[in-house]
């Protein structure tokens, strides 16, 4: 009977171990916009919601006001929805799928596919990023062979962020994606300077000393046809040399270890996609701050 | 250092060992039969640890015994030796030349001036290249050089060359022994986030002999060595005794150089080749270095030859350029002087093209790429 006891309360421990994790997980706090449906998101307009959302309370009154007024200009230009979102978590939702649900639960999206950008800044510590998203019919701004448009708008608003001017940066965001509206997501090339051209100068100065160098060497060498004699295997009688012992003695071994270099993002930006039912996709892709 | 005792050595002795690795005392382990070391745990076999005991000698410590026995020193010549009164050369005429120049500094050398024989030569090789193919072979020789000065050659440098039988000891010897090297063999892996490389370390011994035939070093502390050495080598199927009906119509400088004071370079090279050698002999090996050579001189023999090469000189812009053709086979070597001006415009050349080449390559493929 005691033994019986004894076998169930060890299997109620086991239960509760093995069940403890998916537990917590399954009690991760969700935030109240959260979608609870997630594999059946409609989507929908609301003129009223707002463009900003701070949670994360970075923004001064007037800085509100400044961002509000470049989401305004470039939604009222190019027909399009904007917002930027800050939190101090992503609630272990990620900034991708954290930004995506945002938008998509929240009332964003120009009709009717629900077309527009959100920017989330995440201030979650440990995990500062950032995570731009297009949905609709300008996620091709940030898709396909314009996935490199990430890097574009990641450029223009990362020395802010590291600096911590926050709004400069959303404000720098959205000019550079008003920029991407205007060209259709191809950027003309900038005019090219003497910086593009650092790197063939210095690759073709610099090979073009070592290949020299060694052309006049071997000329020199032409030039030079007398040596000292060091080697004596012309005058070895042929056939003369016998091997009569050979003995290979291990001694020890060494080992030497080298950390490998990984190769992280450094400062560049990383990419995703999502997609929601029937409904449309987006593209989009961020970086650490 | 540790001792123990080697039940393989002989009675009573006592050896003392060292790691290899960390240079710690090694001890025998009765259980593998293995030497082991007491901080590294290093194992090795007693056979190793006693070829690391193994001493060498150093590389040009030969003993070569009494290889000049073969020498006919005070011989009968049927020839006569004078001495050059500007430059001090010795040279050798057949007794019927009247009078001749010396092929050093061009002076003549006055028949009076005889001053005695010396060593017979053992051997001689004749003369093949005659004075009148010289001006092709040294056409050839300048062909192709581009650094040349174009006011440097000159037709009369040729008229002066002159034909010399220039003395060479012979160093004939057996090389035979034990040589030891160290080596390695390297493997890469990865371990996590490591890249490693194990190195194992051998200890190669190798024992074996061979035979060097007749490597020449020139006698005459006149002669540039590394003239001398460069118109090597020479098609000895076509050495003959001695005789000095072949001096006819040339000089032959004498030896002035005895065969010890040579003998180290002649151990230098023979050491060099037997090294290669041994090497060779590695297999997958990487050899890092000789450990210990235990290799010696046996039938060691010198012999005394003749060989025949043709010099002359060019005076450049002040310096005088030195030159030798292998009168056998009509090898010429020498150095020549070099154009600054050339050499500023191949540099400038060459630089400019590849300048031009990879930046405009590289240009094209960022505005390609744009």
């Amino acid at each position: 009977m005691r033994k019986t006891r004894f076998c169930a309360f060890v299997l109620a421990a086991l239960f509760i171990l093995v069940s403890l994790p998916s537990a917590a997980a399954a009690s991760a706090e969700r935030p109240a916009w959260f979608p609870e449906d997630l594999d059946s998101l409609p989507g929908f307009y609301d003129s009223t919601a707002p463009r900003i959302v701070d949670f994360a309370d970075v923004f001064s009154p007037g800085e509100e006001a400044a961002i509000q007024a470049r989401i305004d200009w470039l939604c009222e230009k190019y027909s399009t929805d904007f917002v930027v979102v800050t939190d101090i978590t992503t609630y272990e939702l990620g900034a991708d799928d954290y930004s995506f649900y945002f938008y998509k639960n929240n009332g964003y999206g120009v009709e009717p596919r629900y077309s527009g950008n959100i920017l989330f800044i995440s201030f979650e510590p440990g995990n500062r990023t950032w995570w731009s998203q297009a949905f609709g019919e300008y996620e091709y701004l940030f898709a396909g062979s314009n996935r490199n448009n990430v890097n574009v708008v990641d450029d223009a608003i990362e020395p802010y962020m590291h600096s911590g001017d926050y709004a400069d940066g959303v404000i720098a965001y959205i000019e550079k994606l008003g920029e991407l509206y205007e060209y259709e997501g191809e950027l003309p090339a900038p005019p090219l300077t003497f910086a593009d051209f650092k790197v063939p100068i210095l690759a073709g100065l610099g090979g073009g000393l070592i290949i020299a160098l060694i052309v006049l060497f071997m000329l020199i060498g032409e030039m030079r046809k007398v040596a000292i004699g060091s080697e004596a295997g012309a005058y070895i009688v042929p056939g003369s040399f016998i091997l009569s012992r050979s003995a290979d003695h291990y001694l020890y071994s060494s080992v030497t270890r080298t950390k490998r270099e990984k190769s992280g993002s450094g400062g560049g930006s990383s990419f995703s996609s999502h997609s929601s039912g029937s409904h449309s996709s987006s593209g989009g892709g961020g970086r650490s701050f | 250092m540790s001792e123990f005792y080697n039940p393989n050595a002989t009675q009573g002795t006592l050896e003392r060992y060292q790691c290899p690795s960390c240079g710690a005392p090694m001890n025998f382990d009765a259980a593998s039969g293995n030497v082991i070391c007491q901080s590294c745990g290093n194992q090795m076999t007693i056979d190793a640890a006693k070829a690391m005991q193994k001493p060498g000698h150093g590389d040009n410590d030969f003993n070569w015994g009494d290889y000049k026995a073969g020498l006919s020193y005070n011989g009968q010549l049927d020839t006569n030796v004078y001495q050059c009164h500007s430059c001090g050369a010795m040279i050798e005429c057949d007794a019927s030349t009247a009078a001749t120049t010396c092929p050093y500094c061009g002076n003549n050398v006055v028949l009076s001036d005889r001053v005695g024989s010396g060593i017979k030569p053992n051997y001689i090789i004749p003369f093949k290249i005659q004075k009148k193919d010289l001006k092709p072979l040294i056409d050839n020789f300048y062909k192709k050089k581009r650094l040349l000065p174009k006011d440097f050659f000159s037709e009369n440098n040729i008229g002066k060359a002159q034909g010399i039988y220039v003395p060479f000891w012979f160093f004939n010897c057996g090389v035979a022994g034990g040589l030891s090297m160290n080596a390695s063999q390297s493997f890469s892996y990865s371990e996590g986030d490591y890249d490693c490389v194990r190195t194992d370390h051998y200890l190669l011994e190798r024992e074996g002999s061979m035979a060097f035939d007749k490597l020449p070093v020139d006698a005459s502390t006149k002669m540039d060595d590394d003239l001398m050495d460069s118109i090597e080598p020479y098609d000895y199927s076509e050495l003959v005794p001695f005789n000095s009906a072949y001096l006819a119509g040339y000089v032959a400088d004498r030896f002035n150089s005895d065969p010890d004071a040579e003998l180290p370079r002649a151990n230098a090279r023979m050491m060099n080749s037997a090294f290669s050698a041994f090497r060779s002999t590695a297999g997958n090996y990487s050899v890092e270095g000789i450990r210990a050579n235990n290799l010696h001189i046996s039938q060691a023999d010198c012999k005394y030859a003749m060989l025949p090469v043709y010099l002359f000189h060019c005076e450049y812009r002040g310096k005088t350029y030195r030159y030798a053709v292998n009168g056998q086979t009509g090898k010429l070597v020498g150095e020549l002087p070099i154009s600054k001006g050339k050499a500023a415009a191949w540099f400038a050349g060459v630089f400019a093209g590849v300048f031009v080449l990879v930046s405009g390559a590289l240009s094209l493929m960022q505005l390609l790429g744009r």
